[in-house]
């Protein structure tokens, strides 16, 4: 439930889009099979205005899972040109879903993430992660996540510490900024897409082997 | 003087009582109870071997079965709520080449209740004090050796024993829990405190306890029609009737022995 799959986002991760063309952006919340199939309603609206701040703005939107269906709070943002949205779940019992949807930019989808696309990850286990692109690009890496003991004060004084500390992993094409990183358990590493063709970021022992 | 009187002495009890204990099937109980804040479902399934016999007679007219062995299997789930160890991720702001500063909300963390299933075979000798107990139940006569009082049964090693299955399924299935890793020692300081030898010998002792109080040990079963000889044509069969039975221990003379008196009629 809360492996490294930027297909299928749990509690544990984020996915940010950035927009920079003004217009009506329209986006679904589903499963990550509908979201690759691409079969359902776009029923969530984002309006990019034509005005661009100084620093881009970020705006967060809250993913629930309510009756079976997933939803996004709030379900219409104004956002101007350039900003960044970013969509979260709260509830660990939110189940694994992917965010798609169209705009003036063109598609967009945290299963095939593509230009100025963020995904986050918190490591829960210590051990490490090799991780893949499923799209085939080539692209990976490998994060090293040790245990930290905090039996004492000083040591969870200085996890705190560390937890506040994201790690930034920058994908450029077929380029990996970091392809190897140390990090302690439930640190957070942001893998930041800049430009892509459709990359996934996937802990590499869930692949299938293809024949 | 009754019509048929038949005794066995020590010797042949040591052989009959044994065996027959032995020869008793697998018995199988289930429950739930919890060990310190922890709850936790079990199911066991015990048989019993051995043991010498001791005729005592009267005054304190009991059968002794001292070194009988309570051969089990005790299969325990626990369940671990884990809550107490959940915690929240800040937030996490970080700057990225594209964006410019973006941050993660805060994430909090909730920790599973998890199910860890311990299993446990070993064996506890006993030693129990058992009275005969005669009965006509739907025309068959029954002599029974009954354990009386609750045995006290030695569970100090099994106890140890089963700590230590319990500290390695347990340490095993934490190891699992995401975002564990950095509260693991504090985590097992806490649940590791509720599984002491203490605690364990609180639950195996109502456990096994019942698989040996009360024990019923059948010496003797026999129809209250008897059949002399078979019919044989013309003739029928030649029945008689015991009209009473009875079952004492005696140790008058000079030997301690099993006696069955019988009394008949046609």
């Amino acid at each position: 439930m809360s492996a490294l799959d930027s297909r299928a986002l749990t509690y544990l991760d984020c996915y940010g889009q950035r927009f920079s063309t003004p217009g009506q952006v329209r986006y679904a919340i589903t499963g990550p099979l509908a979201a690759r199939l691409r079969v359902d309603d776009q029923p969530y609206l984002l309006q990019v205005a034509d005005q661009q701040a100084a620093e881009p703005q970020q705006h967060d939107i809250e993913v629930r899972y309510e009756n079976g269906a997933f939803t996004a709070v709030p379900p219409e943002l104004a956002i101007s040109a350039g900003d960044v949205v970013l969509w979260h779940a709260a509830q660990a019992a939110t189940p694994p879903y992917a965010v798609w949807g169209e705009g003036e930019d063109g598609s967009f989808s945290s299963t095939s993430l593509q230009a100025e696309a963020v995904y986050s990850h918190a490591f829960g286990s210590a051990g490490d992660v090799e991780w893949t692109d499923m799209n085939q690009s080539g692209v990976g890496g490998l994060i090293r996540v040790h245990d930290l003991d905090a039996t004492d004060r000083d040591a969870c004084e200085r996890w705190g510490r560390v937890l506040c500390e994201g790690a930034v992993v920058v994908v450029e094409r077929d380029r990996v900024d970091l392809p190897e990183l140390e990090i302690v358990t439930g640190q957070t590493v942001f893998f930041a897409v800049t430009q892509s063709s459709g990359m996934t970021v996937t802990d590499a022992t869930l692949a299938i082997p293809v024949r | 003087m009754a019509d048929i009187v038949a005794a066995i002495d020590e010797t042949a009890a040591n052989v009959i009582v044994p065996s027959t204990i032995g020869s008793l099937p697998s018995v199988s109980r289930s429950g739930s109870g919890s060990l310190g804040p922890f709850g936790l479902s079990w199911s066991a399934t015990a048989s019993l071997t051995g043991g010498t016999v001791d005729l005592i007679p009267p005054p304190a007219d009991v059968i002794r079965i001292a070194g009988c062995r309570l051969n089990y299997t005790l299969g325990v789930t626990l369940s671990l709520d884990l809550s107490f160890l959940n915690f929240c991720l800040p937030r996490v702001c970080v700057r990225l080449p594209f964006i410019g500063r973006i941050c993660t909300p805060r994430i909090c963390v909730t920790f599973p209740t998890i199910s860890v299933p311990v299993s446990h075979s070993s064996f506890v000798n006993f030693t129990a004090d058992m009275r005969l107990a005669t009965a006509l139940t739907g025309a068959v006569w029954k002599v029974d050796a009954i354990v009386v009082g609750v045995p006290v049964l030695v569970l100090g090693p099994a106890a140890t024993a089963l700590v230590a299955a319990i500290g390695a399924a347990v340490t095993l299935a934490l190891l699992a829990v995401p975002f564990i890793g950095p509260l693991l020692a504090l985590a097992s300081a806490i649940i590791f405190g509720a599984f002491t030898v203490a605690n364990v010998l609180g639950l195996l002792g109502p456990i096994l306890t019942p698989f040996v109080s009360g024990l019923r040990i059948p010496l003797y079963t026999q129809p209250q029609m008897f059949e002399v000889l078979p019919a044989s044509a013309p003739d029928p069969a030649v029945l008689v009737r015991l009209d009473s039975v009875a079952a004492a221990l005696d140790g008058s003379s000079g030997e301690d022995e099993l006696v069955l008196t019988i009394e008949i009629s046609p």
